[in-house]
């Protein structure tokens, strides 16, 4: 069976969407659920659909009311409006579970902007705050944005289970960024795996060292590369697992946050496209591997305080994947090795480099 | 000149290795760090000449104390003709790379051990 949630034009919201359908359908067929972009929507193929069960199901662990995302969903909503507004999302999806996998494919087919919706939190997509869809000039009276509440209630779910909120700078102010992976073509067997597959663990005590996260960049920017970086590396394993490249993201979205006088407000939001990094995969997945290792060191090397020249030039070549940009990374990386602030063994191989190399556009 | 296609085959150009890999002993070996400023500054290839004539200069003391291989004229006209043809940033580029990578097992000093050569036989581009 196949469902379609079809594009508004608000990316962070469709994605979510997509995602978040992608797990109540994973959780209601339990089944293989494959998630692919197909320009104008992302469709969402569930197999064995007709075993599906309705009532009772671990759907309602989907949604765990202390996962910490949520208070970055609903950042701008005090503490109270947030319990409330988590409720209305567990409302939505209890709903959805006792509906069957048909009668889901027509409550999303209804209308997504509806004046009589859920209000779209602007820390679920930038596009929900005020003064950023239309000029406001001089009288800030812009509406709100409401959205159907089961498309609310899908978007609210997938960010939950797939985004990850980071605190980046160093500075006296505050910022987060929003990071949320772009499915091309995913094939997950069970919806606990999305979560694994999409989100970063936070640095806490507790987190094994060992386990990859992302470090605490500067810029928003170098965390969304590194964050490239090391879903690459997640794709790979997968890759080498499956015996071939099954599992292909498009880009990572991302948008930053941050605290003006008493209320967030978004800062610099973009995408950054994965392209480049699939291919390597597909080439040859053992130098790949290399590849992801050099380019995560430079981003935490980088994230020391004194060197955060080598993780902003490392993204910017993982944006641009030019010479400028190879140039400035290259020299930088030299400049470190001379004056021994890298140590040698953390210099590349030079198969490694030729495989950067085979991708830099001329 | 062999043709090039993309920054790959520049990396690949026997000339610009050996170009890298007598940057990377200079830089190993010397701290050659003002071959490194050169070479960075260098925007024009007029400058990128020069950058290298000094970085030659420079790296003849070594070689003949270390009895090191040193780039051959044969290479350094090749290197002019790459910048000719594809711009000082991308043979820069090129060159550098090689300056950076680990060449046989990280840690010890494969560089000297591996580069150390007769010096007989041997052009000088200087």
């Amino acid at each position: 069976m196949q469902f379609a949630i079809t594009k508004t034009g608000l990316d962070v919201f469709d994605t979510a969407r997509a995602w978040g359908l992608a797990a109540v359908a994973s959780a209601r067929a339990q089944s293989d659920v494959r998630i692919r972009d197909r320009g104008w929507s992302f469709t969402i193929d569930v197999q064995n659909a007709h075993t599906a069960v309705v009532g009772p199901s671990p759907l309602l662990a989907l949604i765990d009311a202390t996962d910490e995302n949520w208070s970055f969903i609903f950042i701008t909503s005090s503490q109270e409006e947030r319990k409330n507004k988590i409720s209305d999302v567990e409302k939505c999806i209890k709903s959805l579970t006792n509906t069957s996998l048909p009668q889901i494919t027509e409550k999303i087919s209804e209308s997504v902007f509806t004046s009589r919706g859920k209000t779209l939190p602007g820390g679920l997509d930038p596009g929900g705050f005020k003064g950023v869809r239309q000029q406001t000039r001089a009288r800030y009276d812009e509406g709100q944005l409401r959205v159907n509440a089961d498309h609310w209630a899908l978007a609210c779910l997938g960010m939950v289970l797939c985004a990850t909120y980071q605190r980046i700078g160093s500075g006296s102010v505050p910022r987060t960024i929003a990071l949320l992976p772009v499915p091309l073509d995913v094939t997950v067997a069970q919806w606990a795996e999305i979560r694994e597959l999409t989100r970063w663990p936070r640095a806490t005590p507790g987190t094994s060292v060992s386990e990859p996260r992302l470090s605490r960049q500067v810029a928003g920017s170098a965390a969304a590369a590194q964050a490239a970086v090391q879903l690459a590396e997640r794709v790979r394993k997968r890759a080498v697992a499956q015996g071939s490249l099954v599992d292909r993201f498009s880009d990572i979205l991302f948008f930053e946050l941050f605290k003006t006088g008493n209320q967030q407000k978004p800062a610099q939001g973009n995408r950054i496209r994965l392209d480049r990094l699939m291919a390597m995969i597909q080439h040859d997945a053992t130098v790949a591997e290399g590849v992801f290792e050099w380019l995560d060191y430079c981003f935490r090397r980088g994230s020391a305080k004194g060197a955060q020249d080598l993780a902003l030039a490392a993204a910017d070549f993982v944006f641009r994947w030019d010479v400028d940009s190879y140039d400035r990374l290259v020299r930088l990386f030299v400049r470190y090795l001379v004056t021994e602030e890298i140590r040698l063994a953390k210099r590349p191989s030079e198969e490694v480099i030729g495989e950067v190399l085979r991708y830099v556009s001329v | 000149m062999s043709q090039c296609e993309g920054l790959q085959d520049i990396y690949a150009h026997a000339a610009v290795r050996g170009f890298g890999r007598a940057l990377r002993i200079a830089l190993r070996q010397q701290k050659d760090f003002s071959s490194l400023v050169d070479l960075d500054g260098a925007e024009r290839p007029e400058d990128f000449a020069e950058a290298l004539k000094r970085f030659l200069r420079r790296f003849d003391a070594l070689a003949r104390r270390r009895r090191l291989r040193r780039p051959t004229q044969q290479m350094l006209e090749e290197i002019a003709e790459l910048v000719d043809s594809y711009g000082v940033k991308v043979v820069r580029a090129a060159i550098i790379s090689h300056a950076l990578v680990a060449v046989g097992r990280p840690e010890t000093e494969e560089e000297v051990s591996e580069e150390v050569v007769e010096e007989e036989g041997n052009g000088n581009a200087n």
